[in-house]
Formats: structure tokens, sequence, C-alpha cells
């Protein structure tokens, strides 16, 4: 278990990460979410270690400088192209294995697992973003290590690469292993994260399971169509549920699917849809995150 | 720590630059000893310190070229931002950075070492192929080889020294070219005597043969030049310790 507690970092008048807690557990796969500027890749790099501020993150109860080979401990991908261009594939791997007393034989596994094995003798400074982020995946996970933490492995990969990543990662977790993964494609993270880490203005906003995130925070609304309108909707009222009329029926929240489908039988009214609607993760990250964006995009201006 | 070494000569050694950095060293070394005989009245090459003078002086033409492989190893970490993969793979910042001294440190006494028995040798070639004789030499095998080694030592961990105080590849390559070149010469016209104190006036002094113009001792300057690197290493430890990794 991966344990943040009360991390800090301020720089001169800003403080980029405000007294941060949160917990990844083991066997899950834990997405870091947050708007941008919002403090994910400051807490990570704290969380290593290789920026100084307040607070402290241990693994398995022992902070990773207590580990005799850290990289065995946790792999790391922090920007997909840190790499020297003109090192070989192999090579860059290489020197990670030397430096974390890593087996030599785990370099070509590593390449292999990540579909590189056929460019370690390329430079990867011609590689693509997609191609880098793999190499960065392969680098992570050379010393087979415990935890993961990747800061948007899924820039620049092709769907079969995010395919590849989620099930991969979902794998890894099942081993009893954890990943904290931060990413901005939110659908891709609501399929593959079992948890979810929450900040804004480096502030915890949520540290939960995506399914209680979702149903904490989310409205689930039934989308109800019926020819009959307006005895339909005093129904409904009439059952204390709330009802917004739209193009095509209303959303009615209150009531659940079942009492609906009940009440319209009861009354005689006939039903052409009757369908539950939850909150998406992308729907609650915005409602949750709303007002704590960093760089917010002026809405309606071209 | 035996692991930390490992990388860092692995990091050195994959690199084109460093190849390119010994070749480019070896070559004017032995360039400017096969030309020295040229240059040289038959008077001269009767001298019994002839060859001895040749490794000196050719530690002193090609030292700058020896910081390089130290400015390179710590400026690629920031550059392509590789620093954070250092870091996290070992327990210890200090561990890192001494696995980084030793690294350099040996390249360049190694590299210092065959530059200065090259150049003897490449003298005697160009002596010969000018058919020329060289009279009867004497060497203090010791003293030519500690000023050669402490000289490409000493460039080494200058640079080693700036790249990670300044955490800037180009930046410290352009800082290393100026100081010597524009700084300490100016310094040179202000301060006169005394400017045999400043840090690469002092380690060219170590090399340069007494009586060509060095008014103290090799172990005087040797010392000057040490105190320069101990307290450059203690600031940049310092730094490389405290400082975020970016």
């Amino acid at each position: 278990m991966i344990v943040a507690k009360q991390l800090v970092k301020r720089y001169q008048k800003k403080t980029a990460v405000d007294d941060l807690s949160f917990t990844i557990e083991t066997g899950k796969v834990t997405g870091f979410l947050g708007p941008n500027g919002a403090g994910k890749s400051t807490t990570m790099r704290l969380m290593l270690g290789l920026d100084h501020g307040g607070g402290i993150t241990t693994f398995d109860g022992k902070r990773l400088n207590e580990y005799a080979r850290p990289s065995q401990v946790v792999g790391i991908l922090l920007e997909a192209k840190s790499f020297h261009p003109t090192r070989t594939a192999r090579q860059h791997l290489r020197i990670l294995a030397d430096a974390g007393g890593i087996d030599a034989k785990r370099v070509d596994e590593a390449l292999d697992a990540v579909g590189l094995i056929n460019a370690a003798k390329s430079h990867p400074g011609k590689f693509s973003l997609g191609m880098s982020q793999r190499l960065g995946i392969a680098a992570a996970i050379l010393g087979k290590p415990r935890y993961l933490i990747l800061d948007e492995p899924a820039n620049g990969l092709d769907p079969e690469g995010i395919a590849w990543l989620r099930e991969f990662l979902k794998s890894y977790a099942d081993q009893g292993n954890a990943a904290l993964v931060s990413s901005h494609l939110l659908s891709e993270m609501a399929q593959m994260a079992d948890n979810v880490v929450v900040i804004g203005k480096g502030k915890l906003i949520a540290d939960t399971s995506i399914e209680a995130l979702i149903a904490g925070n989310g409205h689930s609304e039934v989308l109800v169509r019926s020819p009959k309108k307006l005895e339909m909707e005093r129904v409904l009222r009439h059952h204390k549920a709330a009802v917004t009329k739209t193009a095509e029926g209303m959303k009615v929240s209150g009531l659940t699917t079942d009492e609906i489908g009940k009440l319209a039988f009861e009354n005689g009214l006939p039903l052409y849809e009757l369908s539950r609607h939850t909150a998406s993760l992308e729907e609650v990250f915005l409602e949750l995150t709303a007002g704590s964006e960093e760089f917010a995009a002026n809405k309606g201006q071209k | 720590m035996l692991l930390g070494l490992k990388s860092e000569f692995r990091k050195l050694l994959t690199i084109r630059s460093t190849y390119g950095i010994v070749a480019a060293a070896l070559l004017i070394g032995a360039f400017v000893a096969i030309d020295s005989v040229h240059i040289d009245s038959k008077a001269a090459l009767q001298a019994p310190d002839l060859l001895a003078n040749a490794s000196t002086n050719t530690i002193v033409f090609i030292g700058f070229l020896l910081a390089f492989p130290g400015l390179l190893l710590m400026g690629n970490e920031y550059r392509y931002n590789t620093i954070m993969y250092t870091l996290t793979s070992s327990n210890s910042r200090l561990k890192t950075l001494l696995a980084k001294v030793i690294t350099v440190s040996v390249f360049a006494v190694v590299t210092s070492l065959v530059a200065s028995l090259l150049a003897p040798l490449c003298m005697i070639l160009g002596a010969h192929l000018l058919g020329v004789g060289i009279g009867h030499q004497v060497f203090n095998y010791w003293s030519i080889i500690w000023r050669c080694a402490f000289t490409g030592w000493g460039y080494s961990i200058y640079g080693l020294i700036l790249a990670i105080i300044l955490r800037s590849q180009i930046g410290s390559i352009v800082t290393f070219l100026l100081v010597p070149l524009v700084g300490e010469n100016l310094l040179m016209g202000l301060l006169r005597y005394d400017g045999k104190y400043l840090p690469f006036t002092a380690l060219q002094s170590v090399a340069r043969p007494a009586g060509l113009g060095s008014p103290t001792t090799s172990g005087h300057e040797a010392v000057v030049v040490l105190a320069y690197t101990a307290v450059g290493l203690i600031v940049s430890t310092i730094l490389f310790v405290s400082r975020d990794a970016n």
C-alpha cells in the first residue's frame, strides 16, 4: 500500500500541493485526476522524492530511500521523452537495469512486453510519442516493481496501445500490485481504474472508488418517453419526483425505473422509453473540479 | 554504489560524444607533438627533458576537452530529463553524485595518461620522419604521471561541478569556455602575479613544466586547484542533494 501523508509543495507565494493525503491500495489501479495545473505531476514527484517539500510517502510502510533498490519497488513514467536520443532503446534500459540492480535479461523482456523488441537497436530520438511512451512503460516495469506511478501514460498511444495499457494495468494490479495513473482521458480512466484520487489546486477533492464517486456525486436520472406527456408528468410530480422536460420526453429524478414503470401501468399510461441515465466520470469530474481549474478556457470565445 | 558506478560508466560509454572527445584529444595531442619537432630548433631537440615536456604540454593543450565528459554526464541528465531515473534508482543522492565523480575521474585520468604516453611517441615518430636526432632523455616518471593525470582530472571535475551547479548542458558548456578564455584572461590583467591563484591558470600551471612561465611549483598549484575543487564539490553536493530534480 502507498500512503501519502500531508504532502505540501510551495513555490514562493504559490502552493502547488496543499496538505494532500491519500492511499493507493494494492490490487487496484488508481486514477489520479485533476485539471491542468492541479498539482498531479508535482505530487508524483514529491512521492518519489524528486522534489523536496512537506509530508511523507511510504511504500509498504517504508520510505522509498529506505529500500536498497528503489526501482524494484516503484516503476515510474513521468515524461515520455526521458531518454538520450542517440542511445539505443536497449542501451537506455541497460543503464536503468545496471542502476537498479536488475538482471540484464529483463531488458529484452520489458521491450518485448511493450512491443518494442524489434526497435531495440533503434535510437529513441526518432520514436513517435506513442513509441516513446511504450519505452517509458518498459522502463517502469523493468524491475518488476510492486508499484507503478505513471503520469499520462496513454498520451500519444494509438487505440491498440491504449487497449494494451488498460489490460496490462488491470492484470498487473490483479497480481497484487498497484498503479497510480494520471490521465486526461476520463472515459479511458473510467474503464481502467478501480479507485480515483481527484485533486484541484493542490487540494484533495475525492479519494474513493469510481462507483462510489459517481453514486455520491452524480445525478442519476430516468429518461421517460410517453405519448401522454402531461398525464405522466402529473402522476410523477404527485409522487414527489422532480421532472425536467426535454424535447423528446422528460428526465425524472427521485424515482427508480421500477417505480416509474409501476406508476405508468397503474395509471394506464403507455411508455415508449424508460431508461436509467447515470452520470459519467467526466460529468462528475467536471462538477467536482468546477472552480478549481488553474487554466480555464474562456467559454464562448473563439 | 557499485550499481551506480556500473550505470554511470555505461552512460559515458554509450554516447558518441565520449569517443569523439577521446579521438579529438589524442589527435590534437599527436599533432602538437609531431609539429613541435618541426618547429623546435636542433638545439632544443637535444634537451634532456624534451619528451617529458611533450607529455605535459600535450595535457595543457587537450585538458579543456577532458572537461566535456563531466559536463555531458551531468548536463545530459537535465537536458534529457533522465535525472528522474537516476535519482529513483538509488536510495541516496550522495551515492549518485559520488558515482559520477568517480566515473568522470577515472575516465579523465586514463585518457590523460594515454595522451601523455602518446605525445612522446609521436615526437619520436616526428623526429624519425624528419630525419633529426633527439638527445639523451631523462624521465622523472612519477612527476610526469601525476601532473598529467592531475591536470586531466582537474578539468573533468571543473566540468562536472559546473554542470551540477548550472543544471543546463548548454549553459555549463558556454560558461566553461568563457571562464578560462575571457574571465581569467581579464582577471590576469588585474591580478598580475596573484593571477596564478585563478582556478584554470593554476590547473594549467600544474602541468606546465617549471621554467616555462610558472612562478611556483606544480605542487603549490595543485593545492590551489584542490582548494577550488573541494569548495566546488561541497557547494555542488549541497545543491544536488537539496534542490528539486529538474
